[in-house]
């Protein structure tokens, strides 16, 4: 899952991605209103991070931006204002949450893993394909109860996998929600890693869940 | 004890004190009033009776001297019994009209010669009398249960008494009492109710005052107490109230702004030591990150001292509690020394700092506290200059009194709005510039303090390329 924080104060937009990417999120950065607008207008992201108070364009301004662009993106606000007129404010903009700073890491992480709930039809932290399960908090995967260890990169395209699943999922939309924007575009990695997802995953199974679309992309399927 | 608690409050109102006090002065003038009028009756009626006691006595002896009679023999025994029986008779009916019953006694010598029957021949004797004509007081219950007013006239061997009982001054003005005993009362109840009803036309608009200012707290402190059109004492009240209101709403819109602001400051730095320290505790870091993360977290430590030290130095500054201590000191001497202090951050940026003082001086003035002030502005110089750019620092002597020091240096334009509002306390020119600068809004509100504490003055002028701020301190 791709997250963009937008955050001018370096410290803080620094600890939120090194945490974030401790939960095997990919995070980008951007350190104001401006470069956030533009990342988050041509960029795919899963969830924005927004503060408020940032230079050039301010956190409730660039929401009702993006709103009025019809980029859809849950938006989580940090401010450090808590009058509840702030809060109304920001909602009202188009946000979809707010934290107030300083907040308690944990209770980022559950607030983003709510949101990116809401976009599907998900309310466990568990996402299953038959008899494999993909706990969100823990970031473990079992195949029939037993455990599989991933590395990052495979646990994050099998995430994604997982929360499209039964649709046909594209190498561009896995790079795109699976990289940063440093990376350079280059589908046959993906290829790599699903090659080695289906050793970890459906290797000795009868029943393989992995399925490639020819000239479109990966699919999960439970049947 | 139930009755009294509910009537309480009006016992204690101004508007029963006020009724009582006015009242009780009304009884006070009454009851004088009553005793002048009575004092002004009594001496007067007692003058009348006086005269009429001695005009009777003169026209007894005028018409004795006038008739030559031996009155040395005659008996008043004897009266009727003899020629002048008749005389004494007209002297009675005639010159001496006694309707009012006086009592007379004339002598001659030792010897009463004549006594109106009513003295039922009780002889007047007043042993002590010296002078001609005296007048006196004298009791004799045979005569009359109240006082007797007497004048006695002594005129060769005759000695004329007459004499007369106050009992008619006395009945006149004790009737008068009698009146006033009755009326005074009601005069004083209807001054109580006057009053009362005086006092709360007067004060109804007090209540109205209390009402309103009873409904007034810390959170509508815009609204205002009406009645200020009236331009008199309560008029003048209200209008004070209300300025007074004002002046509160002003410090508590101050104060809120600054809890706010502070809180806001403080929160910063906070959310970054959390933050960091959450991320450092939630899973097993190297050594080196370690290490990185706790200087981070002494850079943030570092950054809320300094925050509170400001605003501990500002809040002092403005309860006054901030004490300078003047002494004399070489101007290109001290600023060189704050340039070279300041050079390490300089160099960074690649910004070199010129000095210019064309002709070197002293002054007096609190070394560290102006170091402190041009500290900071050099400080933000080089925070929010342009990069390779020079700031300027100037410094000269303006007549004998003052001299100034300027800070300037080069920058994006900034608007006049952000200007006005650069000497507020955190104020930041948030949405051009990042606060990756680390800075925090509290260094100019400092340097203003200061510049104040030194009853100097601190300007900026704002130019399309740059910025500069001037000081002006008193030179001694």
């Amino acid at each position: 899952m791709r997250i963009l924080v937008i955050e001018d104060e370096k410290k803080v937009a620094s600890f939120i991605k090194k945490g974030l990417e401790e939960e095997f999120f990919t995070v980008d950065v951007a350190y104001n209103g401006k470069d956030g607008l533009v990342l988050a207008s041509s960029e795919e992201y899963d969830l924005i991070i927004l503060d408020i108070m940032i230079p050039f364009i301010d956190g409730i301004t660039l929401t009702k931006e993006l709103r009025k662009r019809k980029i859809i993106t849950p938006i989580l606000l940090l401010t450090v204002k808590d009058s509840v007129n702030d809060k109304v404010e920001g909602l009202d903009a188009g946000a979809d949450d707010y934290l107030t700073k300083p907040f308690a890491f944990e209770e980022l992480t559950a607030r983003i893993r709510a949101l990116l709930r809401r976009t599907e039809i998900q309310k466990s932290n568990i996402l299953t394909a038959a008899d494999l399960k993909l706990d969100l908090i823990t970031h473990t995967v079992y195949r029939n109860n037993k455990e599989i260890i991933l590395t990052q990169k495979e646990y994050s395209i099998l995430e994604y996998l997982l929360r499209n699943k039964n649709k046909i999922v594209s190498r561009t939309k896995l790079i795109e929600h699976v990289y940063d924007y440093h990376f350079d575009t280059d589908t046959n990695v993906i290829d790599v890693y699903i090659n080695k997802l289906r050793n970890k995953i459906d290797y000795g199974f009868d029943k393989k869940l992995i399925h490639t679309i020819r000239g479109v992309g990966y699919i999960i399927k439970e049947e | 004890m139930k009755m009294f608690s509910k009537i309480k409050p009006y016992v204690l109102s101004t508007r029963f004190k006020m009724t009582i006090w006015y009242a009780f002065l009304f009884l006070i003038l009454e009851i004088i009033l009553g005793f002048t009028i009575y004092y002004y009756l009594y001496n007067n009626s007692l003058k009348r009776l006086d005269l009429s006691l001695s005009a009777q006595a003169n026209a007894i002896l005028r018409v004795l001297k006038s008739k030559h009679f031996d009155l040395e023999t005659f008996e008043p025994s004897d009266i009727y019994s003899s020629e002048e029986d008749l005389i004494w008779d007209i002297i009675y009916d005639v010159v001496v009209f006694n309707e009012r019953n006086t009592f007379i006694q004339i002598s001659s010598g030792k010897k009463v010669i004549y006594q109106s029957a009513n003295l039922s021949k009780i002889k007047l004797e007043f042993p002590n009398i010296k002078s001609n004509k005296q007048t006196f007081d004298f009791v004799d219950e045979r005569l009359s249960e109240n006082e007797i007013r007497a004048t006695q006239i002594k005129d060769g061997n005759y000695t004329v008494i007459v004499a007369y009982p106050k009992e008619h001054i006395l009945q006149t003005i004790n009737s008068l009492t009698d009146i006033y005993v009755v009326i005074a009362p009601i005069f004083f109840l209807v001054s109580l109710i006057g009053g009362a009803l005086i006092s709360q036309r007067s004060l109804s608009r007090i209540d109205k005052i209390i009402k309103k200012t009873e409904e007034i707290t810390a959170h509508n402190l815009s609204e205002i107490i009406p009645g200020e059109e009236h331009n008199d004492e309560f008029g003048r009240l209200v209008k004070k109230m209300n300025e007074m209101i004002q002046r509160i709403r002003t410090s508590v819109e101050y104060m809120n702004q600054f809890s706010i602001s502070a809180a806001h400051e403080l929160k910063t730095p906070l959310t970054i030591l959390r933050g960091e320290i959450e991320i450092a505790l939630k899973s097993e870091k190297s050594p080196t990150e370690y290490i990185e993360i706790l200087k981070s977290n002494y850079e943030e430590t570092l950054r809320l001292i300094k925050i509170v030290d400001n605003l501990f130095f500002i809040s002092k500054s403005e309860n006054n509690l901030v004490k300078i201590h003047k002494r004399e000191v070489n101007l290109k001497e001290f600023l060189q020394g704050i340039i070279k202090n300041a050079n390490v951050l300089a160099d960074d940026k690649n910004t070199e700092i010129k000095l210019i003082i064309e002709e070197n001086f002293s002054a007096n003035f609190d070394y560290d506290l102006i170091k402190q002030a041009v500290t900071n502005l050099i400080d933000n110089a080089i925070k929010y200059g342009t990069d390779n750019f020079p700031i300027i620092i100037t410094s000269k002597k303006i007549y004998d009194n003052k001299f100034m020091i300027s800070v300037k240096n080069w920058c994006e334009e900034i608007s006049q709005k952000d200007i006005e509002k650069i000497f507020d306390r955190f104020y930041r020119i948030d949405t051009s510039r990042t606060r990756s600068t680390g800075g925090v809004g509290l260094g100019l509100s400092v340097v203003k303090s200061i510049v104040n504490l030194h009853n100097g003055t601190i300007q900026v002028e704002k130019f399309p390329d740059s910025i500069e701020f001037i000081i002006e301190l008193p030179a001694s």
